[in-house]
């Protein structure tokens, strides 16, 4: 599998406000706090929330994670990606990425999608409503999507297609849900991976930026996924099913697959 | 649990008098299996809660917490006081916690039986408790099903009956012209559908009821819960299939429109505590219930889990993440029922086990029709996931627009057809069969509160229903059994439009009163008023419901679900959604991100899955039957004594 060097020159998704930060005053500690814990500190210092008590009344929306809160929260302002830094993805519809119709066993990536595997590329999509057990991952839909990893597992109505898109440097941190198609450039690859969440990813985009495709704006970066109710909501409830959690065997982490309806 | 009793047996009693006071802190059984009210509230009266058939198999299974840094050293299980004859196998599970297993017992003596177990620590002390069962014989007499055909309609309350029914059956002047295919069956049954640890079950415990006739915790399939995390050493019950396959020769078919590995399907064959274990559960339908089931026919989706990783649209994994779900059995359970242990292969290429077992294999529609009538043996594998819904799939055949993953995969069958393929092969063996065949959008469809979606999802099951119906008027030692596993959604018919589609789709599109697309609550200044234009003078209660027309075409499918004064449905058990009551141009869209324009929003009872999907809720559930033993299914029953009733037609017989 072909993967090109990440060009570090466009990624412009990095939280430059809280880089900024984290380099003035709080890099000393980086070496004895989560990084994680930094940039959530160091995000709220300049982006306060709602669910931050200084910034007054708690919106009702946040809290319940209703419809239409992530409308009803704008994320804060970011600079608009010039088209010129779209030039430097080609561009790739989801839906040209595998051959159609599917052959009698498997699936056949199209020459248009194996040519760009290892490329930059721009998918456009919706960001599917719920949570991977993987905090870099989101998933990417050709249309907006609810998936209920509770209600059935992997038995599922996602598309072959569907991305994963991975934003490796910032465990912990996502984009929020939102109804509104996005566009993510990274670098495409291809090839079946084992993820997190026992799913088995065939189609992954290392992002460097997610952007809103209604204003064009930056939409990455706004919320540690801790403080997204709209998609924590989505998210499987650990819940035991038989498992001993002080079971030497007992995974450490989430299984989604213990689907708890 | 219950504190632990007092032992059992008068020599152990003396055993434990001249423990010293230091072990007060005594050894303990916290499971045991079969599960039953005796041991958990020390009450043995029924109704009992663990039931078998007379000599299905089931494993016996205790745990036992062990004082701090004892071992539990072995162990010996009784049923009526009598030992019973076996290995104990004792496997340590963390936390100075035992689990004790004797693996395939069965009993053969109807009746109510008292079981213990008895756990010996390593410093001498001994731990018991007991619990009961009851063995469930059948009375002989008269003439014996040889084929039993379940059919279920996941998620199909009561009220998903009635609107595909007023969607068909041209209803006007209070009756209904035709009806469906179901209401031909001449006995009607109700339901409990509760789990073992839940009123509300999900489709793993809901199905495998059916299958076992007994109960299990919400996700698991043909087993009992255990304390260990490994999904595939819980305690078995033996499934229909394989007990008939035993003692009567019958083979088993599954057929579905979900992943094959989806729970109802599972719940037929496959024995895990993980209804989501994909991977493992496709391995054990071959590497078991072919040999020992006598599975013929596997249709539906969920291709992906036949494919070596390496081929595009795999889904197979390893066991390297929780996630992971392939499998190795225990040494002990695979060798006392007789099955291969499994193996940790993501590359296995399970397509090419079942063709060289003998299956004739179809991607698609036209090779499954291409399948010569000669043949027994049918692996049909139509998506890598779940298989189409209906409406996507007829519009496909009707040449209209390609939504979903139709493009990818175009040639996908309908249940009637898949149903007719699997009767012809299924009908060869002389001996019967045993069939199950799900409609499970009607219940995937109605959590996304897709009204349109699961009703016509409910035509092609009910569609499927016929096929059976008419296979049974022909070899009348069949019975046929139409229910579901649960309600889905709190679904009911609420009333009729008020207003014509035009109209409607006018107001899809408005705005409310304050001509603004607004958000919940009001959180940015603007709040969801489309009420004022979709629900007032639009949903038409008691007389002013009418009654809708629908225009059916040969197809058996309407023309179209946007009629004039069509039918309007509530959910009770409702996530959140927007509402413009009018067809969804596509399939699973979430409630709260479709039809937003008429600003017209309902708030979700049901907590969880992002509050944004129905829920599946506690309802007693309609069963009808048909042919043979049928006769047996009236009242209102619990789900696992359709088992039973099944079984009493199977093997004793019915006048």
């Amino acid at each position: 599998m072909r993967r090109a060097a990440r060009p570090v020159e466009t990624r412009l998704v990095r939280p430059t406000a809280t880089i900024r930060v984290m380099s003035t005053s709080l890099a000393p500690l980086i070496s004895f706090v989560p990084l994680a814990v930094l940039a959530a500190v160091a995000w709220k210092a300049v982006h306060p929330t709602p669910l931050d008590p200084s910034a007054g009344p708690v919106s009702v929306a946040e809290v319940s994670g209703a419809a239409g809160e992530d409308e009803s929260v704008p994320p804060p302002a970011a600079p608009a990606v010039s088209d010129d830094v779209r030039a430097g993805y080609a561009e790739l519809q989801m839906d040209s990425i595998f051959v159609k119709p599917a052959g009698p066993r498997g699936l056949e990536y199209t020459v248009e999608a194996s040519a760009l595997d290892g490329a930059r590329v721009r998918l456009r999509g919706w960001m599917v409503r719920h949570l991977h057990d993987d905090p870099r991952i989101f998933l990417l839909n050709t249309q907006p999507m609810v998936l209920h990893m509770s209600e059935y597992g992997l038995a599922d109505d996602l598309p072959p297609s569907a991305a994963h898109v991975i934003l490796e440097d910032r465990p912990g941190w996502a984009p929020v849900w939102t109804p509104r198609p996005l566009e993510v450039c990274g670098v495409l690859e291809l090839g079946p991976r084992q993820e997190r969440d026992g799913r088995v990813s065939h189609v992954r985009l290392l992002a460097d930026q997610v952007i809103d495709s209604g204003s064009g704006a930056r939409a990455d970066i706004v919320k540690p996924i801790g403080l997204q109710p709209a998609r924590l909501k989505a998210a499987v409830l650990s819940k035991d099913v038989g498992a001993d959690p002080a079971s030497p065997s007992a995974p450490t982490f989430p299984s989604s697959t213990n689907p708890t309806k | 649990m219950k504190p632990t009793t007092a032992l059992l047996f008068p020599a152990l009693a003396g055993l434990a008098a001249s423990v010293p006071s230091a072990a007060l802190a005594a050894p303990s059984v916290t499971r045991l299996n079969p599960p039953s009210a005796l041991f958990t509230f020390n009450d043995p009266n029924p109704p009992f809660i663990a039931r078998f058939a007379t000599g299905q198999k089931f494993d016996l299974q205790a745990t036992v917490q062990a004082d701090a840094g004892k071992v539990i050293t072995g162990g010996q299980f009784y049923v009526d006081n009598n030992a019973v004859a076996g290995t104990v196998t004792v496997t340590p599970i963390g936390g100075d916690k035992f689990s004790l297993a004797l693996r395939a017992y069965a009993n053969t003596k109807p009746g109510v039986h008292t079981f213990s177990v008895v756990a010996t620590q390593d410093d001498g002390t001994q731990a018991s408790d007991e619990g009961n069962f009851e063995v469930v014989g059948f009375k002989p007499g008269g003439k014996k099903a040889k084929n039993i055909i379940y059919l279920i309609g996941d998620g199909m309350g009561i009220a998903h009956r009635t609107a595909a029914r007023i969607v068909t059956g041209n209803v006007k002047q209070g009756k209904a012209e035709s009806g469906l295919a179901i209401d031909s069956l001449p006995t009607t049954g109700i339901l409990m559908t509760h789990s073992l640890n839940s009123i509300v079950t999900d489709s793993a415990p809901g199905a495998a009821c059916y299958s076992t006739g007994n109960k299990s915790n919400n996700n698991q399939e043909g087993v009992f819960p255990d304390d260990t995390a490994d999904k595939w050493d819980n305690p078995r019950v033996e499934h229909m299939g394989s007990y008939l396959a035993r003692t009567q020769g019958k083979v088993l078919g599954i057929v579905t429109n979900a992943d094959v590995e989806d729970a109802t399907p599972a719940s037929f064959a496959v024995h895990t505590q993980d209804r989501g274990a994909g991977t493992g559960i496709c391995d054990m339908y071959f590497d078991e219930a072919v040999t020992k089931a006598n599975l013929r026919v596997l249709m539906g989706g969920g291709r992906r889990w036949f494919l070596p990783k390496l081929i595009p649209g795999s889904g197979r994994v390893n066991s390297t993440t929780a996630g992971g779900a392939d499998y190795t059995l225990p040494a002990d359970l695979a060798a006392a029922w007789g099955v291969p242990v499994g193996a940790v292969d993501e590359n296995r290429d399970l397509i090419a086990d079942f063709v060289k077992a003998g299956f004739s294999y179809a991607p698609d529609a036209t090779t499954l029709m291409s399948i010569p009538a000669a043949e027994d043996r049918i692996l049909g594998l139509f998506h890598t996931g779940n298989m189409d819904i209906a409406m996507d799939k007829i519009a496909e055949r009707r040449g209209d627009a390609a939504v979903g993953s139709v493009p990818t995969f175009p040639d996908q069958p309908m249940l009637d057809e898949m149903t007719d393929k699997a009767l012809a092969a299924l009908s060869k063996n002389r001996n019967g069969f045993v069939l199950m065949i799900e409609g499970a959008s009607i219940d995937k469809q109605a959590h996304n509160m897709d009204t349109e979606r699961w009703v016509l999802d409910t035509v092609e099951f009910d569609r499927a229903v016929g096929r059976c119906i008419e296979f049974m008027k022909s070899n009348p030692d069949t019975l046929v059994i139409v229910t579901a596993d649960h309600e889905c959604a709190g679904i009911n018919i609420i009333g009729g439009s008020r207003i014509t589609n035009a109209d409607l789709v006018a107001r899809s599109q408005e705005k409310g009163a304050d001509g603004v697309e607004g958000v919940v609550n009001g959180a940015a200044g603007t709040s969801t008023d489309g009420q004022t234009r979709l629900r007032n003078n639009v949903v038409g209660i008691y007389e002013a419901a009418g009654f809708p027309q629908y225009d059916i075409t040969t197809d058996g499918y309407p023309t179209t679900m946007d009629v004039d004064y069509k039918m309007i449905i509530g959910y009770a058990g409702n996530g959140d959604r927007y509402e413009d009551w009018l067809t969804n141009p596509l399939p699973n869209v979430a409630g709260n991100a479709r039809d937003k324009a008429g600003d017209y929003f309902i708030a979700g009872q049901a907590a969880g899955g992002g509050n944004s999907t129905a829920v599946h809720t506690a309802s007693d559930i309609p069963l009808s039957a048909g042919g043979r033993g049928s006769a047996a299914f009236t009242g209102v029953m619990d789900n696992t004594e359709v088992f039973f009733r099944a079984m009493q037609a199977a093997i004793g017989g019915a006048k």
